[in-house]
C-alpha cells in the first residue's frame, strides 16, 4: 500500500477556544482597540457580522472572533499571527479576570494534498481498515475518525486527533489536533505562558502522524 | 573513588558560560548555565557524553541572573536532584522573588530575561524540597571534609547587596506600567564570586562582578575577613572588561602566570575588545578564551535571505561556536594540563 | 474514504437565524459531559473545546498565509533612524541572532512602541489572496495588557507563600 502524501499542508488554521461565561456584547473591535489589544486602524476596519448580547462574530485582517455566551473561539490561517491570536487570549482574560473558564482548546486543522485517488483511498485503509465492513457495507469508505489520548502533563483533558476527507480540494486529508485542557478556573495565561513549545509539539505530533502515515 | 581527575571545564559559545568543576569521588559542581547551538544544556551535553550521571552533580550555583549566565539552568536543577542551588543574597529581597515567582510579570515570552528561568528553578526546587542557599561575603557555601574540598562565596557584601537591592525596586513593575522585558542591572557588582579550594589547589570564579566607585573587586581584596587566596586557575569576570578589571587582582588573589580564561560575549559591543585582549597579556602569558569571535550568518533561501535583507541593515548570529577549555589535575606532577575543544583557543 | 462536500458561505444579514441556536447542525450529537454550567444544560450547546462547524464558524478570512521564518524580538538599543533587537527564531530553532531594523520599517501607529525592552513579532513567508501570492515581511509588536494592581499584589501574595515554603540553608 503506498502513501505518498506530502508532508507539508497546503492549508492550516489555528484555532483557540474558550468554554466559560461571557457577555458576548462586550466583545466589539473597539472594546479591544481602547484596551490597546489592538490598533485603532484595525479596529476601525473591523468587519462585524454581528454583535449583540446573544452573540458576537467580527473579523479583522489577521482573524476571526466569534463569542457566545458560552464559548469564545479566536481563528487565523495566517501563520504569522498565531502567536497574536494567542496573545489576544491572554490580555482578553488578564484584563477580564473575573470570567470562569473551565475550559481551553488549542486546535491545529490541516489540509493536505493526497495527490491522488488511490492514495487519498490508501490514507483510510490505514486509519480504518475495512475488512472488518465488508460483509456489512457496499463499499465501506471512511468518513471522519477521531482518536484520543491523555495529556502527558498533570493538566486535565485530553489531546484528540480527528482525520476525514479534506474539504479545499480534490483528493484532500484533514487531520485536526485538539490540545483539550479543563478544570475550575483554568488561568489562560499560565497554560498559554507554554505557547512555543505548545504549539512546536502539536505540529510535531501531526507532522508524526504524517511520517507514520508515508511508513505504514 | 572516581577515576575521574580533578577538572575544571569553562565553556563559552559567544553567549553565556557555565562551569563545571569535579571536586573528586565523582562530585561534580556547576556554576552558571548556556545552551549549545543545538539549544542543549552545554552542562547536561558534555556530562553525559563522559558518562556522568547528573545525580552526581552537589551544587548548582547562579551568580546573577542574568539571561546569559542562567539559560537551562532549570534544566540542571531538575535533574541534579540532590544539589544544592545557590544565588546571590542581593536577589533574596521580596520585589525579586515576586519577579521571579510571577514569571516576570511578563507573558509567554521567549525572550526571557533570566527572571523565567528562575521562576522554573524555585518551582522545582519547592517541589522537591530541596535545599537553597543565598551566597554573601566570605560564605562557606560548600564543605566536604573528605575530599578536602571547600567552596566559599566572596561576594555580594552588605554595602554591594544595599545597593543591589535599590537597583532591583528600581526595575519593579509599577502599575499601569507596560510590560517589557527586564533591562540588566548595571553595573554588576552583586554577581557571586566563587573561591574553590581542593587540597592545596585553588580556582578563583569571576562571575561578571565589575568595579565601580571602589565596590566590587576593591571589597574583596580589601575584605579582612578573607581567606588568603593565590588561585591557580581564574575564570575572567565580565567577559574580559576594562570595568571588570583592577591590578590588584593579578597581584593579590592569583597566583603568577595564573591560567585565565575569558568567555566571550557576542551581542551588541562585543567583549572582549582588542584592547581588553592586550590587557589581560599583560598580566599572565597563559590566556585562553572559550570561542573565537566569529559571528555568523545563517545560510538562507534566496527568498528569505531577500526579505531579510529588504527589511534589516544587518543581521548575524550572536551564538559562536561552543568551546571548551578544559583543565585536568594531573596529582603525580601536580601541574594542570589544558585542553582545548571546539574553537577555543590559546591568546 | 467518502468525501462529504461542505459550502463555505459567509454571512448576509438575511441568514441570521433569529433564535441563535437554530444553526446547530443535526449530526452534532455530542452531550455535554461533567458541565458545571447550568446555562449550558439549557441551551444543549456542546461544551468541547474544538472549533464548531457552526453557520458562523465558516466566516472565513480572505487571506492565508504561510512562514518561511518568524522571530519573536526584543529591543536591546534604540537609535536615530534604527533600533537593534536580539531575535529568537520561533520556527526552526535556529541559534539566536542580532539585527538591526530601520525604523522607517515599522508603521507609524506602532513607532511610539520602540523601546529598549519591547517586544515584537518578525515574519518572512507568503500571503495568498484571490489566488495571488505575494511576499511579505511583516514587524508586529506585541501588544499585552498594562500591568494591573491586582496582578502585582496576587503576585506579592505569591512570592510570600513561596518564600516561606523554601528549604533555606544558613
Amino acid at each position: 500500500m503506498s502513501i505518498k502524501i506530502d508532508n507539508k499542508p497546503f492549508f492550516e488554521q489555528l484555532t483557540i477556544v474558550l468554554i466559560g461565561n461571557f457577555n458576548p456584547a462586550i466583545f466589539h473591535p473597539m472594546w479591544f482597540a481602547k484596551n490597546e489589544l489592538i490598533m485603532d486602524q484595525e479596529a476601525e476596519n473591523a468587519s462585524i457580522k454581528i454583535n449583540n448580547m446573544d452573540i458576537c462574530v467580527f473579523t479583522l485582517d489577521w482573524c476571526v472572533v466569534e463569542v457566545l455566551k458560552n464559548r469564545f473561539s479566536i481563528k487565523t490561517i495566517q501563520e504569522q499571527t498565531q502567536e497574536t491570536i494567542k496573545d489576544l487570549v491572554v490580555s482578553t482574560f488578564l484584563i477580564l479576570n473575573h470570567t470562569p473558564i473551565n475550559m481551553l482548546g488549542i486546535n491545529i486543522d490541516r489540509e493536505y494534498d493526497a495527490k491522488d485517488e488511490s492514495t487519498w483511498h490508501n490514507i483510510g485503509h490505514a486509519l480504518t481498515p475495512k475488512d472488518i465492513w465488508k460483509n456489512i457495507l457496499n463499499e465501506p469508505g471512511m468518513k471522519n475518525i477521531v482518536i484520543q489520548g491523555k495529556r502527558e502533563d498533570s493538566y486535565e483533558g485530553h489531546i484528540q486527533f480527528s482525520v476525514s476527507p479534506g474539504n479545499q480540494q480534490q483528493h484532500s486529508v484533514s487531520i485536526g489536533i485538539n490540545d483539550h485542557y479543563q478544570g475550575k478556573d483554568l488561568e489562560c495565561d499560565k497554560i498559554l505562558g507554554n505557547w512555543n513549545s505548545i504549539l512546536l509539539a502539536n505540529k510535531k505530533k501531526l507532522d508524526r502522524l504524517i511520517d507514520n502515515l508515508q511508513k505504514s | 573513588m572516581s577515576h575521574f581527575p580533578l577538572e575544571v571545564s569553562i565553556f563559552g559559545p559567544g553567549y553565556g558560560e557555565c562551569i563545571l568543576i569535579h571536586i573528586g569521588a565523582n562530585k561534580w559542581v556547576v556554576i552558571d548555565s548556556c545552551l549549545n547551538s543545538k539549544k542543549e544544556s552545554v552542562a547536561l551535553h558534555y556530562l553525559n557524553e563522559i558518562g556522568v550521571p547528573f545525580v552526581n552533580i552537589v551544587q548548582v550555583i547562579a551568580t546573577h541572573w542574568h539571561d546569559d549566565h542562567i539559560r537551562g539552568l532549570a534544566q540542571i536543577v531538575q535533574e541534579a536532584k540532590h544539589c544544592i542551588f545557590t544565588f546571590s543574597s542581593a536577589l533574596s529581597c521580596d520585589e525579586f522573588f515576586t519577579l521571579a515567582a510571577n514569571n516576570g510579570l511578563n507573558i509567554s515570552t521567549t525572550t526571557t530575561s533570566g527572571i523565567q528561568e528562575f521562576h522554573k528553578i524555585l518551582d522545582i526546587i519547592n517541589l522537591r524540597g530541596s535545599k537553597l542557599q543565598f551566597a554573601d561575603e566570605n560564605k562557606q557555601i560548600f564543605l566536604d571534609t573528605e575530599l578536602s574540598v571547600s567552596i566559599k562565596s566572596l561576594s555580594p557584601s552588605d554595602e554591594t547587596r544595599v545597593h543591589a537591592l535599590k537597583k532591583i525596586a528600581d526595575l519593579f513593575p509599577q502599575v499601569n506600567m507596560e510590560r517589557k522585558r527586564l533591562p540588566s542591572i548595571t553595573p554588576n557588582i552583586a554577581s557571586v564570586v566563587t573561591h574553590i579550594k581542593i587540597n592545596d589547589q585553588e580556582i578563583l570564579l569571576g562571575a561578571d562582578l565589575e568595579e565601580s566607585n571602589l565596590q566590587g573587586w576593591s571589597t574583596i581584596i580589601s575584605s579582612q575577613t578573607r581567606d588568603s587566596i593565590k588561585a591557580n586557575i581564574f575564570k575572567i569576570p565580565h567577559h574580559g572588561s576594562r570595568n571588570a578589571d583592577i591590578p590588584q587582582i593579578w597581584s593579590t588573589l592569583l597566583i603568577k602566570h595564573v591560567a585565565a580564561v575569558v568567555t566571550p560575549y557576542s551581542k551588541g559591543k562585543k567583549l572582549p575588545s582588542n584592547a581588553d585582549i592586550k590587557r589581560l597579556k599583560e598580566n599572565t602569558e597563559n590566556l585562553f578564551q572559550t570561542s573565537a569571535p566569529e559571528a555568523k550568518r545563517i545560510t538562507r533561501t534566496g527568498v528569505s535571505q531577500k526579505l531579510i535583507n529588504s527589511t534589516v541593515k544587518s543581521i548575524q548570529t550572536v551564538q559562536y561556536c561552543c568551546g571548551q577549555v578544559r583543565f585536568r589535575f594531573d596529582p603525580v606532577a601536580k601541574i594542570w594540563n589544558e585542553e582545548l575543544f571546539g574553537n577555543a583557543s590559546k591568546l | 474514504m467518502k468525501r462529504e462536500t461542505t459550502s463555505t458561505t459567509t454571512i448576509e444579514d438575511s441568514m441570521i437565524p433569529q433564535n441563535v441556536f437554530d444553526f446547530q447542525k443535526s449530526n452534532e450529537t455530542a452531550e455535554p459531559k461533567n458541565s458545571n454550567n447550568s446555562s449550558n444544560q439549557e441551551l444543549h450547546l456542546p461544551t468541547y473545546s474544538f472549533p464548531l462547524d457552526s453557520l458562523f464558524s465558516q466566516v472565513r478570512l480572505e487571506t492565508s498565509a504561510f512562514s518561511l521564518e518568524k522571530w519573536e524580538g526584543c529591543i536591546t538599543e534604540v537609535q536615530d533612524d534604527t533600533f537593534t533587537a536580539t531575535l529568537v527564531d520561533l520556527k526552526a530553532n535556529n541559534s539566536d541572532e542580532e539585527a538591526v531594523f530601520f525604523i522607517n520599517e515599522i508603521s507609524l501607529e506602532e513607532r511610539k512602541m520602540i523601546v529598549e525592552g519591547a517586544l515584537f513579532y518578525w515574519n518572512i513567508g507568503y500571503e495568498i489572496r484571490n489566488g495571488q501570492r505575494r511576499s511579505v515581511s511583516e514587524i508586529r509588536f506585541r501588544r499585552l495588557p498594562k500591568i494591573s494592581k491586582r496582578e502585582i499584589d496576587l503576585g506579592k501574595k505569591r512570592a510570600h507563600l513561596l518564600k516561606s515554603m523554601l528549604n533555606i540553608l544558613e
